[in-house]
């Protein structure tokens, strides 16, 4: 008797594999992934043409023009600010440097201890001196800070 | 009798599907990734409230209302200022301190900080 010959099955489509796989990693990104948080809608970045480049700040202190600071997506208080930001950072100098002394724009004591400086979006319009203000509020708190701006030159 | 064999169909790629999957990664790419190109400009803030400072700075720049700029008492636009710092630069300035007027606003500060760490300064201090 002549056996019959087993039947090939025939092969699946893979294109299901495939978006099943592709919808997998889609799912993936979505819940794992840190997407940037959208930048405040109440502030205007400043501008600037030839600065240093950076990346987009991941938790930045945002200052409105009427000088209401904001932090995570909510307006926040200077001393419940800096509260928050010593629990998620690393913890500020022990000890501000002495006073009265110029200082090297780029660097700053204990860097190294305070981790990355504090990233600020000030709104364009907020005034100069309430912008100065609240970086030496934040200083005197041990963060150093720099000012996050868009490319793009003043418009 | 000879039976026919079963001709072996390909499987269609099933472009519908794939296109949808595309279309959603690219939705979602669209919606999530910024353009905004970012830059930092440092600052180093002031010392605390009621120190007085060591020397005197060799560049007083004061940032002004309507982005004008004051370099040692001398009222210049913002688009001049770099030409005005780099001048000073070579003459011998090296320690610039910025100050800024009641009625000026973040974008001139940040501005005229920019430029003065472009001129070349490298001591810069902000003071109000």
């Amino acid at each position: 008797m002549r056996l019959k010959q087993a039947e090939k099955r025939k092969a699946q489509d893979p294109t299901i594999a495939l978006i099943n796989v592709v919808f997998l990693m889609l799912i993936f990104f979505l819940l794992a992934g840190t997407i940037a948080p959208g930048a405040d809608p109440e502030i205007r970045l400043i501008s600037t043409r030839d600065a240093e480049g950076a990346p987009p700040p991941a938790e930045p202190v945002g200052i409105t023009a009427e000088g209401e600071l904001r932090y995570g997506g909510a307006a926040i208080e200077m001393d419940a600010l800096i509260a928050e930001l010593s629990t998620t950072r690393s913890a500020p100098e022990a000890q501000v440097p002495p006073a009265g002394e110029a200082r090297e724009t780029g660097e700053t004591e204990g860097e190294a201890a305070t981790g990355a400086p504090l990233s600020v979006t000030a709104d364009r319009d907020l005034p100069a001196r309430d912008l100065i203000a609240i970086l030496r509020q934040l200083r005197e708190a041990g963060y150093a800070a720099h000012i996050v701006t868009r490319a793009g030159g003043p418009q | 009798m000879r039976i026919s064999r079963n001709p072996k169909k390909r499987a269609a790629l099933s472009v519908t599907s794939l296109i949808d999957v595309i279309f959603l990664l690219l939705l979602f790419f669209m919606l999530t990734s910024t353009f905004v190109r970012h830059q930092q400009v440092d600052i180093a803030a002031p010392n605390a409230e009621g120190a007085s400072g060591g020397s005197s700075p060799d560049v007083l720049l004061r940032a002004g209302a309507d982005d004008q700029v004051t370099i040692n008492g001398e009222t210049v636009g913002l688009a001049d200022i770099a030409d005005r710092l780099a001048a000073l630069r070579q003459a011998g300035g090296e320690t610039l301190l910025v100050t800024a007027t009641e009625d000026a606003v973040s974008q001139t500060l940040v501005n005229a900080v920019e430029a003065a760490q472009r001129s070349g300064f490298t001591k810069i201090s902000v003071a109000d």
